[in-house]
């Protein structure tokens, strides 16, 4: 792989929420590691995805690449097509208003992330605004376009948000991030608020916008089928840390780590005639204020180990582009979901 | 026989089109119609309207309702009870109450209206502020916001009479000084709930400025509670100037404030009633008025109704 295919490198990045509980704000205030020192390249024109269970990071993580919330520490390394890099964190105002096209965000929850007060051609047209001067036919054209790209009705285009379902809605999402041109867009679980007929039509959506429009997308999700559909490289987070990274095949069919062969386990099966074994992991997610010493999937392991309690697993290159962080990694033999019986 | 039913479905389709069109026509008119549909069937809202209406006819069209001065005494008909030429009877100078009444009603709508503006653009800012920066702005602006909510508004405005001095300029100073609070803190209230909403947070991550998002995305976001506080602001600052005016502190004689008249009439209670009955009379309506409409808008506003 050489250098000039990445777009976006994550290094380091870590999120700590403090939480206030001392009254008056005397003595140390406890904080929440909701993403902690994790690192990871994105390739350009590839769907990179993100699962991990409720509560995991995930949704954080992203919202720190897009700066939505400011992040600890760290850096997100965005690559310039002439092969210079900017810090996206610490980019200057004008660097930063270039950069701010480039990356953009489509959100969970269709129904709240579009502002009820303003019609459909303002909230898909206002990032144009806010990031080119254009004249209003430009604009008007490059709104029409994206509007056909997506399937939205352009006869509709005045009315407010209240007037579409769900799936219109997530549509004028998609069109208000793409509206743009930009280079990258983080999916912050795009189709975890709609119901299933609908999903398949989002995902298609976004699988030919990405061709079309020559797209990198980092894809959030806690539906394991929908990643699988849509990613070529995917990410397994746990407690604010990657634990496994793999291409799909990879991941899906020889997990390494015994995470993500639990979560594969849990995943439902069509074929009534496959029998499966299925994982039940034993206890509750620890809290991420006090997360547990060494490994922070131990207390929930079947395979733990005696160092599994004390030393913090590295995220290693076991195979070519297979990532893990388990100490056992490479003596574990783990069951997927594409193995035949 | 094919081609028969082809266009047969095909007239379905323009048919169901056609009902498309319409629908689309139906939904532009509902936002606003939908409002004032709901406005009017409020029999609150219709009353409040009416009594509003006719306040404001009456302050704008002054000077052709009645045919004598405000002010010029006619010695000829002092203290006369309510008559055919004089139907709310006149004062001890002679003067028509009725004529007084009607300027009156120039001078308390002019102080309602002004002072609410001013005390809803300045409480509107700082409350923005506070709400969209917080932090240490907020913990400045809320402090002082908190300290001026504590006072009795009638007091508060009494005090800072007392130290600009009497007059309809200061009274109007002293109403926004003294209620300005009120929308900062309903102001902020919305900010900190609204900011944290998606749309907002999305309008964020689309590259837009501060500016941008509170003018377009939160303030409107934000206007229904604020309209309706306006709305029943108003009547509180009539009410503040009348008091303020009948204690000798606003508008001074001969301008025909309600306080005024009222705080005139009040040494010749049995020989003349009608001089302080008539002003107080229409205080009570106007604000009426004004409460029954603030409270129909409240309620026609509530999304979940």
């Amino acid at each position: 792989m050489s250098k000039s295919d990445i777009i976006l490198e994550i290094k380091n990045l870590t999120k700590e929420f403090n939480v206030k509980t001392k009254l008056f704000g005397y003595g140390k205030t406890p904080t929440i590691k909701a993403v902690s020192d994790i690192s990871f390249f994105v390739k350009r024109g590839e769907t990179f995805g993100l699962v991990g269970e409720s509560g995991c990071g995930k949704t954080t993580l992203g919202r720190c690449i897009v700066r939505g919330i400011d992040a600890t520490s760290g850096q997100v390394m965005y690559y310039m097509e002439d092969g210079t890099k900017i810090d996206f964190l610490k980019a200057k105002e004008e660097e930063y208003k270039d950069l701010r096209k480039r990356i953009q965000m489509i959100f969970q929850d269709p129904y709240s992330s579009l502002d009820p007060r303003m019609t459909v051609y303002d909230i898909i047209s206002e990032p144009l605004k806010a990031c080119y001067k254009l004249s209003k036919p430009e604009i008007d054209d490059r709104v029409k376009e994206i509007g056909k790209a997506t399937g939205l009705d352009i006869s509709y285009l005045k009315r407010y948000p209240h007037a579409f379902s769900g799936g219109q809605r997530q549509r004028i999402g998609i069109a208000r991030a793409l509206i743009t041109l930009p280079d990258i867009i983080v999916c912050d679980e795009p189709v975890s608020a709609l119901d299933v007929s609908i999903q398949a039509q989002i995902i298609n959506i976004l699988k030919d916008l990405q061709a079309e429009y020559k797209m990198t997308y980092i894809f959030i999700a806690h539906d394991l089928s929908v990643v699988e559909y849509i990613s070529d490289r995917v990410a397994v987070m746990y407690l604010g840390r990657i634990v496994e990274l793999a291409p799909t095949e990879k991941m899906y069919s020889y997990p390494k780590h015994p995470y993500t062969e639990a979560l594969l386990s849990a995943v439902p099966n069509p074929d009534p005639e496959r029998k499966m074994r299925r994982i039940i992991l034993q206890g509750e997610v620890p809290i991420p204020s006090n997360p547990p010493a060494g490994c922070h999937f131990h207390p929930r392991c079947p395979y733990r180990g005696k160092e599994c309690d004390s030393v913090i697993p590295e995220l290693y290159e076991l195979e070519d582009g297979h990532y893990v962080a388990c100490h056992y990694a490479n003596k574990l033999r783990l069951s997927g979901i594409g193995q035949v019986q | 026989m094919y081609q028969g039913k082809d266009v047969e479905i095909y007239a379905g389709k323009k048919l169901l089109e056609g009902e498309e069109e319409k629908a689309k026509e139906l939904e532009k008119k509902n936002v606003l119609g939908d409002f004032i549909k709901r406005l009017f069937r409020h029999k609150g809202a219709v009353i409040g309207i009416i009594i509003i209406f006719l306040f404001i006819f009456t302050a704008v069209f002054a000077p052709w309702l009645t045919s004598y001065s405000y002010d010029k005494p006619d010695i000829s008909v002092m203290l006369k009870a309510p008559c055919r030429e004089h139907i709310f009877g006149t004062d001890e100078f002679g003067r028509d109450i009725f004529t007084r009444i009607v300027f009156g009603a120039r001078i308390s709508l002019k102080v309602a209206f002004i002072s609410v503006v001013f005390s809803l653009v300045i409480g509107t800012i700082l409350g923005a502020v506070a709400g969209y920066y917080g932090g240490v702005v907020d913990y400045v602006i809320s402090s002082i916001t908190d300290i001026a909510w504590s006072f009795p508004t009638t007091l508060l405005a009494i005090a800072f009479i007392a130290a600009l001095g009497t007059g309809l300029e200061n009274v109007i100073i002293a109403i926004v000084l003294a209620s300005w609070s009120g929308y900062c803190r309903v102001v902020r209230g919305q900010f900190l709930s609204l900011k944290e909403r998606e749309f907002v947070e999305a309008a964020r991550v689309l590259g837009m400025s501060d500016a941008r998002i509170i003018f377009r995305h939160i303030l409107p976001n934000s206007v229904t509670p604020v309209v309706v506080m306006a709305t029943l602001e108003l009547p509180k600052a009539i009410v503040i100037e009348a008091s303020l005016s009948f204690l000798g502190l606003g508008a001074q004689p001969p301008l025909p404030s309600w306080g005024v008249i009222l705080d005139s009439g009040k040494g010749l209670l049995e020989q003349a009633p009608w001089i302080s009955l008539f002003p107080g009379l229409m205080i009570m309506l106007v604000v009426l008025g004004f409460n029954l409409f603030g409270d129909a808008l409240r309620d026609v506003l509530d999304p979940k109704s």
